[in-house]
């Protein structure tokens, strides 16, 4: 089965635009993918290494802001009037600490049992019943370890993320733990300073914990309502402690590129996002430039590929419609294409062959028509043929039934016994009877002699012989029939004797002669003269009757050939069997006549 | 290709030409959407919300005059007119309401009741208690905005009054009877003023008239401080009818943010509404985007200034705590401007 192909494609134009398209095509689709390739990698690596650098950065940010509020507190822990007990002096010494450190919300001196002994809060007034014991906090679980500690990062009742961090002050003596200084950090003016990094135009930067709840975000609302990421395939490939891949889903269902760098101190990610799309929009212009690039490229390429085409397929069209219509049978059609090329060879070779194809369509027309003339021809022979046959049928079936009904007629009367015929009558009829069985002979001779002319038959008993002899017998017994036809013998003495059957040549003289006995009025002159010419002996009867219509003339001899005489007796065979003997003899026969001066039937005999 | 043969070369050059305006009208995207918001304010005093909005809009790429419209619906203080003017808002089918306070806030959300247009409020005291908003985290009702916290805060305001003036004891407290959150602050302020062992004399001015009739009769007071409480009718009438009143009685004003101090109060703790403008247009820019407001958290103001005008203190020749001067996010010089 073959497989299918659109008519399109099966134009040449067509195939050959394309070729020339993709011959420019492949080799620029080669290098583009090469280019997109490297560069992709490139632009991956740079991507990544830019965000490292800013979650670096950023996560140095965070440290250092969150540093200075810890030097400060370790700072003013240091100070040597905590040890006192002047309730009014720790209060204005921690409104000045909050003053001096915006990032801090609340600010309170600790004892070493975690009850919060004064509290400056930035939004209320902290009432005595309001103070609260840190035993259980983080912060201050790591204070009372002598390590100034930050705590796990909260939301407040507003949603704002805070983190707590207790400083320990030591006696400057004993060098024991006597007093903390607690202070909870609201992270939201710094994530403003942290969030404000910004990457491209949607990449973005946020901070989770190691639980995954969102810290800070440039989105605020996300922070504030408590956002939790610990699905986020973020999350878990960092906890895995792999390395992120080149591009993921974010938390959110986006596609990004991201970095992550962790801070052990607060075991908090600070992660740099920014949408695969946007980092790899560098790869997506080059892509779009060499798209556009392919573009032209296959214009520029299909533009030239379909005038060659076309150079090449017009004047094939051209040709092809000069072949259809040739085929459709216009021969006198030629390509006009005149050109030196192949093509042009072509269209010659094609011209020429229709050329020939042409001639041989008129011969053959002639022939044809040749042909169909002959056939028409002998169509009109054979009808004549069967005409004559039918007469001949006809014709013989009265020659056989007239003497036949004389024979019976006479004879019937003959036996008779109510009649009593005399001799003499008897006799008459009796001769009568002979006459016509003679008749009957002769014409059944006739039909036997022309059998056997046309199978081939016919046994001949030639011998030299005089003519004259042959003409006297031949006379002889044709005297009842010449009646009043007077017959002229002209015979040179000197004839030479003819090679033939006697008895031949007289059925060939008694046939001619009778002819013209039956087609000539009375006493129409007959005259037979011979001649010897070269090896044979010519023999002319002529006579001075209506003579022969010549379109009769050129059928004399054929069998059945009665001319227009319905009138006669005959069979028409008499002619045929005439020239059939003749010929046998090796001779000739033929027949002159011009309509009102007689004619004259020759035949040669060998001597 | 019949076709093509018949037309020639043109269509190759209409395809390639169709191409290249193809990425063009690709690579331009889609036009723009201009936005339509609608400010409803109840007086001049609450515009400064406005303008810094403005900015902080236009910091977060939004074109004024392009891709913005701005409408302002000033009630120019008087309160009976905000319910016709919210409506003629709504009917304008903004794309935001902006209120400027607690009473827009709250005839807002009356007159909006039936309406899907988004509404963020700027400076709104008191929200969940007093029913603006369900919850901070999840505020509900198509709204979000910022909750200026000055509830909470007008304890602390009391505790500066006793930090930069140590002398003063009887505290007069300004409320509105008819405003919730007015009610509310002085409730604190009568929750903590035994703790600083300060004497409140609370007293109600419900209109202009009722604050007229009162700073007519402010020489006569004994109050060493006078302290406001959220009501767009101390508000909007302070800097024309109290602050005068009061610099010549020389009873020092504490206010709620340092707008006041501005015109001529003595100090103030609270965020600005400047800033709180400013903020709103993060919230504003998340429900241009999408997000309906009612899903939106609350936010509350940035860290809150302690203000101080010394030119005031000064002009009434107060006797102040230097070390609470110290303490002093925002200091108004003896000039009038801040330093």
């Amino acid at each position: 089965m073959k497989p299918y192909l659109p008519a399109w494609w099966q134009r040449l134009e067509t195939r050959m635009i394309v070729q020339a398209a993709l011959a420019a095509l492949l080799p620029m689709l080669a290098l583009a993918a090469f280019s997109l390739y490297t560069i992709y990698h490139q632009q991956i690596g740079d991507a990544q290494a830019v965000q490292q650098e800013m979650a670096r950065r950023a996560a140095l940010l965070i440290e250092s802001r969150l540093d200075h509020v810890l030097f400060a507190l370790q700072s003013a822990a240091a100070a040597p009037d905590w040890s006192q007990d002047r309730q009014n002096a720790h209060e204005r010494n921690l409104r000045q600490l909050l003053h001096q450190l915006p990032l801090v919300e609340d600010i309170s001196l600790v004892d070493v049992n975690g009850q919060e002994k004064v509290r400056i809060s930035r939004m209320c007034l902290v009432k005595p019943e309001d103070l609260g014991n840190l035993r259980s906090e983080a912060s201050f679980v790591k204070a009372q370890g002598g390590v100034a500690g930050w705590g796990e990062a909260t939301l407040s009742d507003n949603g704002e993320p805070l983190i707590t961090v207790v400083v320990p002050r030591l006696n400057p003596i004993s060098r024991q733990r006597e007093t903390y200084l607690a202070a909870i950090v609201g992270l939201r003016g710094l994530w403003d300073e942290v969030t404000a990094f910004r990457v491209g135009q949607g990449g973005s930067m946020y901070v989770i914990d190691e639980e995954g709840r969102l810290l800070a975000h440039p989105d605020y609302s996300l922070v504030l309502a408590d956002t939790n990421l610990s699905d986020a395939t973020l999350l878990k490939t960092l906890q895995a402690d792999q390395s992120l891949p080149a591009s993921y889903l974010d938390a959110w269902g986006a596609r990004v590129m991201g970095s992550a760098v962790f801070i052990p101190s607060l075991r908090w990610w600070v992660v740099v996002e920014q949408p695969t799309a946007e980092a790899l929009a560098p790869v997506r212009t080059l892509f779009y430039w060499l798209l556009l690039g392919a573009l032209l490229a296959i214009a520029a390429s299909a533009i030239p590929g379909w005038f060659i085409a076309r150079s090449v397929t017009h004047p094939i069209a051209q040709l092809s419609a000069d072949a259809i219509a040739v085929g459709q049978g216009d021969l006198a059609r030629r390509s006009s294409l005149r050109r030196q090329d192949e093509i042009g060879q072509l269209a010659a070779v094609f011209n020429q062959m229709v050329a020939d194809l042409q001639e041989y369509a008129t011969e053959l027309e002639s022939k044809v028509t040749l042909r169909t003339a002959e056939l028409q021809i002998a169509l009109e022979q054979a009808k004549e043929a069967d005409r004559l046959k039918s007469a001949f049928l006809a014709t013989v079936s009265h020659e056989l039934r007239t003497p036949l009904t004389s024979i019976k007629g006479f004879a019937e009367t003959l036996l008779s016994d109510d009649v009593a015929w005399d001799e003499a009558t008897q006799r008459d009829f009796l001769r009568t009877i002979v006459e016509e069985a003679d008749k009957l002979r002769d014409l059944v001779n006739q039909l036997l002699d022309m059998a056997q002319l046309e199978a081939g038959t016919l046994r001949l008993q030639p011998h030299a012989c005089m003519l004259s002899h042959i003409v006297a017998v031949t006379l002889e017994r044709l005297q009842p029939l010449l009646g009043n036809h007077p017959v002229q013998i002209d015979l040179p003495p000197d004839l030479p004797p003819v090679y033939a059957d006697p008895e031949r040549v007289i059925d060939i003289l008694r046939n001619l002669i009778e002819n013209v006995v039956k087609y000539t009025p009375q006493d129409t002159l007959i005259t037979l003269t011979a001649r010897a010419q070269g090896n044979v002996v010519q023999v002319d009867l002529h006579d001075n009757g209506p003579g022969i219509p010549a379109d009769m003339l050129s059928h004399l001899f054929e069998r059945f050939a009665r001319g227009d005489h319905p009138d006669i007796p005959g069979t028409g065979l008499g002619l045929t069997i005439c020239r059939g003997l003749v010929e046998a003899h090796g001779g000739r026969i033929w027949a002159e006549s011009q309509v009102g001066q007689g004619a004259t039937i020759h035949f040669t005999l060998p001597v | 290709m019949i076709v093509i043969m018949k037309l020639g070369a043109r269509p190759f050059f209409l395809i390639l030409t169709g191409w290249i305006w193809a990425l063009l009208i690709g690579c331009t995207g889609p036009t723009a959407p201009v936005y339509h918001i609608a400010v409803i304010a109840s007086g001049q005093s609450r515009l400064v919300k406005t303008e810094s909005l403005r900015q902080g809009l236009i910091d977060r790429g939004y074109r004024p005059g392009e891709n913005l419209n701005i409408t302002i619906y000033d009630a120019e203080n008087h309160g009976d007119r905000l319910p016709g003017m919210v409506q003629q808002a709504l009917a304008s089918q903004p794309d935001i309401l902006i209120t400027l306070g607690g009473v827009e806030t709250q005839i807002t959300k009356q007159e909006a009741q039936d309406s899907d247009i988004p509404v963020v409020f700027i400076g709104v005291a008191d929200t969940v208690d007093w029913g603006v908003v369900d919850s901070f985290r999840h505020p509900g009702h198509n709204m979000t905005g910022i909750d200026n916290g000055y509830i909470e805060i007008t304890s602390k305001r009391l505790e500066y009054v006793t930090l930069l003036l140590p002398d003063a004891r009887r505290v007069l407290v300004l409320y509105s009877s008819d405003i919730v959150p007015s009610r509310a602050a002085l409730a604190k302020a009568e929750e903590a003023a035994p703790y600083l062992g300060l004497t409140l004399s609370p007293r109600a001015v419900d209109s202009v008239a009722e604050l007229e009739k009162f700073a007519a009769a402010l020489q006569a007071s004994d109050a060493d401080v006078i302290l406001i409480t959220p009501s767009y009718t101390l508000e909007n009438a302070l800097s024309t009818i109290l602050l005068p009143a009061a610099t010549r009685a020389r009873i020092p004003v504490i206010g709620l943010n340092q707008d006041i101090v501005a015109d001529g109060g003595v100090a103030a703790y609270g965020a600005s509404f400047q800033s709180m403008g400013y903020q709103a247009a993060r919230l504003v820019d998340k429900v241009l985007s999408g997000v309906p407001a009612g899903d939106i958290p609350i936010e509350f103001p940035d860290t809150p200034e302690f203000s101080i005008n010394l030119q005031a203190i000064e002009a009434m020749a107060l006797s102040i705590d230097p070390d609470a001067v110290s303490l002093g996010d925002r200091i108004f010089a003896s000039n009038g401007a801040p330093p």
